[in-house]
């Protein structure tokens, strides 16, 4: 009795120093992996979509096609099956790329493509008259998609572009699969060499958990100054 | 300094214009009258290039334009020498009384910031609304349409277009966007002005014109169109409108 009281004290005490260890083992490529590979796909990605919703609302001929072709295809296939096409499947073209940067190309034109509807939707929600009282006041067609149509629209999409952003978080997860050495692909190394799956796992999901509480928080606390339109 | 000729309109197969004449002299205050539906708000939209006519010339100063055909770049020029007041404000959600006030100024004619300000806080200081400045247009509670009165001097107009300015304001706003409209008219401010107040139009316009049905029916000076009305139509109109 007493010796098995031992060895499950032995055990929970090899968990805890193991929990410990790998916490900063984890998290660091969380933070210097994770967090710049999910900011800047994120920042590029708002481009493409901007310019994907706005080539489209305006109808510029021929770039509003591609456009559509782009988000059909992207958002009609698997984010790993993209991931593996531009990082194993490009070298065959010549095209060599390294894990990060095919990374940060997939993840951009990813989620580009999702947030590209819903900023187009936000766009075409900005009432006619805003645009014709733009046209009044002498404002040229491209000032008023500059001054008035996008900023009420980010300011309506704000909260679809949030939730896209925490979703990036999570999939960058994903990333692991192209040998990018983020937070998962961290853990599972650990993993490989201590085998606790279930703590490690529940470990980088806590901290998978923690950032997007983080950008949850910061996302209330920011909707809340943001002025409410109408 | 403005006039149209011949303007025509269709939406569809529903004609809304059907052929309009008229003049705007340098000092004119004309009230536009008529019944809903006869088209007031289309002609308005029309001589400023938001709904794009079937047919008919306007001509500002000494420049003719065919209305059916006419430049992006023209009609860019031309709307930089008016302004438009709409029924429903239209001010730009995102920006503040001020900021609506001058990014005609800044933006549009890229004057700097502090020159446009000073010109900005004149104007909303004429329409009584200058500690407002820094309230966005949903906190404005009652002082849109004076904001986008003051918008539409800051640009320094030769003519302003007013739809139906009081009809979307509740009944104790509508006297102070009306005496806003008559210091203007004094001031000598050229305005064509579409609206049902028969008061405005009999003590504020000089001109008056009253449509039926997409045409000009009767036009006169205001004294005489309410003296005097000749048209059977236009009796009718006013002893309506007057019953009301
Ligand atoms: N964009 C449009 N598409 C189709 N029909 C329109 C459009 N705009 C106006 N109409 C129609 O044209 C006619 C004239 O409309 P308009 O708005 O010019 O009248 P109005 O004299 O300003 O009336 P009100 O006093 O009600 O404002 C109406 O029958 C209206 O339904
Ligand atoms: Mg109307």
């Amino acid at each position: 009795m007493a010796e098995f009281f031992i060895e499950t004290l032995k055990f929970s005490e090899r968990l805890v120093t193991i929990f410990f260890d790998s916490f900063g083992k984890i998290l660091l490529p969380g933070i210097k992996v994770t967090i710049p590979l999910t900011l800047i796909s994120f920042s590029i990605s708002l481009v493409i979509a901007v310019a994907t919703a706005l080539v489209q609302y305006a109808h510029v001929p021929v770039l509003r096609h591609i456009a559509r072709f782009y988000i059909w295809v992207v958002r009609g296939t698997p984010l790993l099956v993209q991931l593996f096409l531009i990082f194993f499947g490009l070298p065959k073209l010549g095209i060599l790329l390294d894990p990060f940067p095919a990374a940060i190309i997939v993840f951009s034109l990813n989620t580009g493509a999702y947030d590209a509807e819903n900023i187009r939707a936000a766009i075409e929600a900005v009432p006619k008259g805003q645009i014709e009282a733009g046209y009044c006041v002498g404002m040229s067609y491209m000032q008023i998609i500059f001054h008035v149509v996008l900023p009420q629209a980010l300011r309506t999409a704000f909260p679809p572009l949030s939730n896209s952003l925490i979703s990036l978080v999570k999939d960058t997860s994903l990333a692991a699969n192209i040998t990018v050495v983020e937070m998962f692909m961290a853990t599972q190394r650990i993993n490989s060499r201590v085998y606790e799956p279930l703590l490690l796992y529940a470990e980088v999901a806590l901290i998978y958990l923690i950032f997007c509480t983080v950008l949850t928080k910061v996302q209330t606390i920011w909707e809340r100054h943001l002025r409410v339109l109408d | 300094m403005l006039t149209v000729k011949d303007i025509h309109k269709s939406f569809g197969n529903l004609e809304v214009l059907k052929g309009i004449d008229f003049t705007v002299n340098k000092g004119d205050v004309i009230a536009v009258l008529g019944a809903s539906g006869s088209g007031k708000t289309t002609l308005l939209r029309c001589m400023n290039f938001l709904e794009k006519a079937d047919g008919g010339t306007l001509t500002f100063d000494t420049e003719e334009f065919e209305l059916a055909k006419m430049r992006k770049k023209d009609i860019h020029r031309l709307r930089k020498k008016t302004a438009f007041v709409f029924q429903n404000y239209n001010l730009f959600r995102n920006m503040t009384a001020l900021q609506n006030v001058t990014v005609g100024l800044t933006v549009a004619r890229k004057m700097d910031k502090s020159a446009a300000e000073e010109i900005g806080l004149k104007m909303l200081d004429k329409v009584g609304l200058l500690d407002r400045k820094d309230h966005y247009p949903n906190e404005l509670s009652g002082g849109q349409q004076r904001v986008a009165i003051a918008r539409a001097l800051a640009t320094d107009p030769e003519i302003i277009f007013f739809d139906e300015p009081t009809s979307a304001l509740d009944p104790e706003l509508i006297g102070e966007v009306l005496s806003v409209m008559k210091d203007l008219a004094e001031e000598g401010m050229t305005m064509v002005v579409v609206t049902h107040e028969l008061n405005f139009a009999a003590n504020v316009a000089k001109k008056v014109i009253f449509m039926e049905d997409g045409k000009i029916l009767e036009s006169n000076t205001a004294e005489e169109f309410f003296k005097s009305p000749k048209e059977e139509r236009t009796k009718e109109f006013l002893r309506i409108i007057n019953r009301e």
